[in-house]
């Protein structure tokens, strides 16, 4: 299509931008469990050992319970993503209990993918350190690295790599989560069936249940009078161990970027983590407990996988391999996890900016790749800051880590139940176990999980000192920036507005070759006008073949006459607020859809020059109420016969669409 | 099979020579309008021409109907049409479009069709075919004809 303008006379479009937002494009749900994999997964790394220093031998038996009520927080995100496409904590909990309290959950669960960037960093630099310390010896080299350093330097390399993947783009990491996520199942396969054969060649002893908490695990509660309730030390312990639940969040997260069919998607993401995950870390920690002579497992105590490894039968050379092997599957996961909290931060704090409660500043998008780079490096600076203080620790990374994820759950869980009230309407997915009493269905399911969820973190609260003086102060400071730059930006009023979307803009001299890169032979020019009235859109959405057609949005700004000047255009309020609309539906179907703005001086000239240029097979219109659908289809008519002189050969079918009804016309 | 495309509309078979008009500069759009509307009026048995004006000037208060190829189009739907009907006015010297600023109309093709829902692809049909058909240079072409016999053979052989 010419860009050219012809002053006076003239209808034709005179420029064509390309708008584009952070994230167009939308992944399956392999790729969407392969990102949530990279971090829920990875605490098989550190869960099991984190876990035995602070309640000894008995840690498989309660990794294991956290892997099963995995599946019960699982199914308290499903419904949650089934009521909200941009859901996660932060919507979900202020639908169900207000702006204050989601802040607050918003806060715990930063302080949660704050640390997971550094424990995962962290963690991988002790696996690396400990198989180098172990190969060093046999090129007869005497110098060995000190752990701690080593882990820094390696847990701050990481980050920064990720940080620079992120700034250019969620599609591209993505892409990694799946090599990584991928490597990880065939050296853990490998594990697996190795130290299955070991288990069934000699006898072995199964784990105990008796729990032996250090003083420093029982934080505060090192009181007599707890110590009478011996169920506490079960809570005590399962809350030692639940930091193996983080990464949940992440799942809420790619929803809004996971393919149509949403929902159907959805659960399949769920159920591969859930049996990912139980057998990874459930399975895979219960062998090492099972393998690992007791007077060695503290050497493994910050790399237990290392030491399952070292422990199967078999000559040293093909065990120093499997280490090897296990090291590079933990680096390379662990590695992922550092882009997972830094994409599930990104997020979250996404949703908080489109609230209007971070400021706009935010969300600036990054001028060359599109993605949200002010937020990016905020939350790769707060995991540097951490990785400097804890100085390498994966202990004290550990001890720390659960507040976020158990409180966010808890308020998660919480919103959930409560909205079974507020909101009666019928969901996609319900958590299970609702009992009918007369109008009213009784959450069961849900409220039996909140039970558990309010007895761990309460405890936590106790026995975990540092948790709660490092997971306090946080959440207070980030709680305390939240309110500020929701006051000091737009007021607090502000939160009650609708967001409006961050968009790029690029100019375009030929569509059709834009769309070319897509491959896709079919095309779709969908005009839209009134954020309102997007039922064609919908419509387009739900019945266009998504293997094979591109659907592109097309607004165009109508300027008469003499204000159709030579000046460049972009997109003011109104068109940012259709463009938001159309993100939203685009989201909600899991559709990538092309967004086109133009200036022209007729909207209809609009659509048949941007459909010829195109090589459109469809112009998709919804009813306008000030004209009908009939006058809309004589008119595109008389446009599309005004300028066909550009038009493809084959046919075009406009159609109007509204409810219930079509109007349509084969355009030749 | 693959799905016949729909003929071509015949233009000439809703003019004749009676209904074309070479009309001179300085008229308003709607002065065109209300030259072409008795031509039509005329070969309709149940409609004055100021009924029929006043329904073409209802669908003018719509969606435009002037093309930037200096092509006007007014028309109405008529429940008491039975078939296709149309005049054609040519203005060599150009009027000005009074809504889109800077368009010049040289050709005004008024023209009625049944209002019958039967009728609506037919009645695209033959927008379509008008609105190909006069482009700028066919449009020139037979403004500079000086007698409405050599225009309708000239849109006729179209």
């Amino acid at each position: 299509m010419s860009n050219s303008y012809q002053p006076g006379g003239s209808m034709r479009v005179r420029q064509t931008l390309v708008l584009t937002t952070a994230m167009l494009t939308f992944i399956p749900f392999w790729k969407a469990a392969a990102v949530v994999l990279c971090d829920f997964g990875s605490s098989a790394f550190y869960a099991g050992g984190i876990a035995w220093q602070a309640f000894g031998p008995a840690f498989p038996w309660y990794v294991m319970a956290v892997m099963l009520f995995s599946g019960a927080m699982l199914a308290v995100y499903l419904e949650s993503c089934a009521m909200f496409v941009r859901g996660g904590v932060y919507k979900v909990v202020k639908a169900g209990l207000g702006d204050t309290l989601a802040k607050v959950s918003v806060s715990a669960i930063m302080f949660d993918y704050c640390l997971t960037g550094p424990i995962s960093g962290v963690s991988a630099g002790h696996y690396l350190a400990g198989l180098l310390n172990s190969l060093l010896p046999y090129a007869d080299i005497s110098w060995t690295f000190s752990p701690n350093k080593f882990a820094v330097f390696f847990a701050l390399a990481v980050t920064a790599f990720f940080w620079r993947q992120n700034i250019r783009g969620v599609h591209e990491s993505s892409e990694i989560s799946v090599g990584i996520v991928a490597y990880t199942t065939v050296i853990s396969t490998v594990l697996l069936g190795w130290a299955a054969y070991a288990v069934a060649s000699s006898p072995v002893k199964m784990p105990t249940f008796e729990l032996a908490f250090t003083k420093e695990s029982l934080g505060w509660a090192s009181v007599d009078w707890l110590k009478a309730f011996g169920f506490a030390g079960v809570i005590m312990a399962f809350g030692h161990s639940v930091l193996a639940l983080s990464g949940l969040e992440t799942m809420a997260q790619v929803y809004r970027e996971m393919e149509s069919p949403k929902m159907k998607n959805l659960k399949k993401t769920a159920v591969s983590v859930f049996a990912y995950a139980l057998i990874f870390t459930g399975v895979l920690t219960f062998l090492c407990a099972l393998l690992i002579p007791p007077a060695s497992i503290a050497q493994y105590a910050d790399n237990m996988l290392s030491g399952l490894a070292m422990s199967l039968p078999g000559p040293m050379w093909s065990r120093l391999l499997m280490q090897a092997l296990v090291v590079a599957g933990g680096v390379v996961m662990l590695s992922g996890a550092v882009n997972t909290a830094i994409i599930g931060a990104n997020g979250v704090l996404g949703r908080v900016a489109e609230d209007g409660v971070l400021d706009d500043w935010f969300r600036r998008l990054h001028p060359r790749y599109g993605t949200t780079g002010r937020i990016i490096n905020l939350i790769a600076l707060i995991q540097v800051v951490i990785i400097l203080l804890c100085r390498g620790d994966v202990y004290l990374l550990g001890e720390a880590y659960a507040f976020g994820v158990m409180w966010s759950f808890v308020f998660m869980t919480l919103s959930v139940l409560v909205l079974r009230f507020k909101d009666a309407s019928a969901r996609e997915w319900m958590v299970p176990l609702n009992l009918s009493a007369g109008r009213w269905k009784l959450p069961l399911g849900v409220a039996a999980i909140l039970v558990v969820l309010v007895s761990v973190a309460a405890m936590n609260l106790v026995t975990k000192k540092a948790a709660t003086v490092s997971g306090v102060a946080f959440t207070a400071v980030f709680y305390a920036l939240f309110q500020f730059s929701h006051r000091r930006a737009r007021g607090p009023e502000a939160a009650d507005q609708p967001h409006e979307e961050k968009i790029n803009i690029s100019k375009v001299s030929d569509i059709s070759r834009e769309l070319e890169k897509s491959g896709k032979a079919s095309r779709i020019l969908v005009a839209a006008r009134n954020p309102e009235n997007l039922y064609h859109l919908q419509k387009t959405l739900e019945t266009a073949d998504r293997d094979n057609t591109d659907i592109v949005v097309l607004t165009s700004r109508v300027a008469r006459g003499l204000q159709l000047g030579p000046e460049e255009a972009s997109p003011g309020a109104e068109e940012t607020e259709l463009f938001t609309r159309v993100i939203l539906l685009a989201e909600k179907y899991g559709r990538t859809v092309i967004p086109l703005f133009v200036l022209s001086n007729d909207s209809f000239y609009a659509m048949a020059q941007v459909a010829c240029a195109m090589k459109a097979d469809q112009i998709v219109m919804g009813v306008s109420g000030a004209h009908g659908a009939d006058s809309q289809l004589e008119r595109l008519v008389m446009a599309w016969g005004a300028v066909r002189s550009d038009a493809p050969e084959k046919p075009v079918l406009a159609r109007v669409i509204w409810q219930g009804r079509e109007l349509s016309f084969e355009l030749t | 099979m693959a799905k016949q495309p729909a003929p071509r509309f015949n233009l000439a078979s809703i003019l004749s020579p009676e209904r074309i008009l070479i009309l001179e500069s300085g008229l308003s759009k709607n002065t065109v309008i209300e030259r072409l509307s008795p031509l039509v009026a005329a070969q309709l048995p149940d409609i004055s021409p100021e009924q029929l004006l006043g329904k073409i000037m209802q669908r003018e208060a719509g969606i435009s109907t002037t093309l930037d190829t200096g092509l006007c189009i007014p028309h109405a739907r008529l429940e008491i049409a039975r078939d296709f009907l149309g005049a054609l006015a040519l203005i060599p010297g150009g009027i000005a479009e009074p809504v889109h600023g800077g368009v010049t109309i040289k050709a005004v093709f008024l023209f009625v069709s049944p209002s019958d829902g039967a009728f609506f692809q037919k009645h695209l049909r033959l927008l379509a075919a008008l609105s190909s058909a006069f482009q700028p240079v066919f449009i020139d072409k037979i403004s500079s004809l000086s007698s409405p016999e050599e225009i309708f053979a000239a849109v006729s052989a179209k």
